[in-house]
């Protein structure tokens, strides 16, 4: 059986690599899929600690987490239609040119 | 052992796709990157014994994929510009991966050895009390992603024009 603490070192990698990917990149996409790669290690490392332990009530936080991810894939439909209908880029330091149209 | 061989090939190809999706220039196949990695996760669950949970992940996800690709290939002509600078990505990667796996020092599992596995008989239970906020957000997010798409429609009719 593997240990607890390899699948942990494992997600704090994979959530080290989104919160990282959220503060180093400048395009919009980029960062919902930073966000997006920080919750599946969140969603790793809950699973594998109710594996473990039991008696936690997992369900709850996975379907808080999943509820999350969704809700981004429409946050980004929404904010492209933006980005096409004033022809700018998804550069996050040119988006503040939205708030003057 | 072959628990172990899996493990450490799953997590070179997770770690391996994650960073893929910074150093690819095109936002398509940094989506492309993503599935994949969502696709390695769900192979984790699969590791601990979880398969009920490995394809509710993997369900739910493809929804976001999908989503995600028509953005990828849409925003192509929005996108040409240098967009993620790698050695600020790797230089914060390592402090933040040494500042989470610091809290594991010391620190001992040894009430574990009494795995247990998700099935849905356990579904009902778990979210009886928080059922109503869920479908409250799933209502919510139903109104949204169609609002999303009349918004869509009415700026590619402005552009015809």
């Amino acid at each position: 059986m593997i240990p607890v603490e390899y699948f942990a070192v494992v997600s704090f990698a994979l959530f080290a690599i989104g919160l990282a990917g959220v503060a180093a990149t400048r395009h919009f996409v980029l960062m919902i899929f930073s966000i997006e790669v920080a919750l599946t290690a969140a969603t790793l490392i809950a699973t594998v600690f109710f594996y473990f332990n039991t008696d936690g009530n997992i369900m709850l936080l996975l379907f808080t987490i999943w509820t999350i991810a969704a809700s981004e894939a429409i946050a980004l439909v929404a904010f492209y239609r933006y980005i096409s209908k004033y022809e700018t880029n998804m550069d996050v330091a040119q988006l503040s040119k939205l708030r003057d149209k | 052992m072959i628990d172990l061989i899996v493990f450490t090939v799953l997590t070179i190809s997770v770690l391996v796709l994650s960073a893929l999706i910074f150093a690819l220039k095109d936002v398509l196949h940094a989506a492309i990157a993503l599935a994949s990695l969502f696709l390695f996760n769900s192979l984790f669950f699969l590791l601990i014994n979880q398969p009920l949970l490995a394809v509710v992940q993997l369900f739910i996800m493809v929804g976001g994929i999908a989503t995600f690709l028509f953005v990828g290939v849409g925003s192509a002509a929005y996108s040409k510009f240098w967009h993620t600078k790698k050695v600020v990505l790797v230089m914060l990667w390592a402090a933040l991966f040494v500042a989470l796996a610091s809290s594991l020092n010391g620190v001992s599992f040894t009430a574990e050895l009494t795995p247990t596995t998700f099935w849905s008989s356990n579904i009902a239970s778990s979210l009886q009390s928080s059922a109503a906020l869920f479908y409250v957000m799933a209502l919510a997010m139903f109104g949204v992603s169609l609002g999303a798409i009349i918004l869509l429609k009415k700026t590619k009719r402005n552009v015809k024009k």
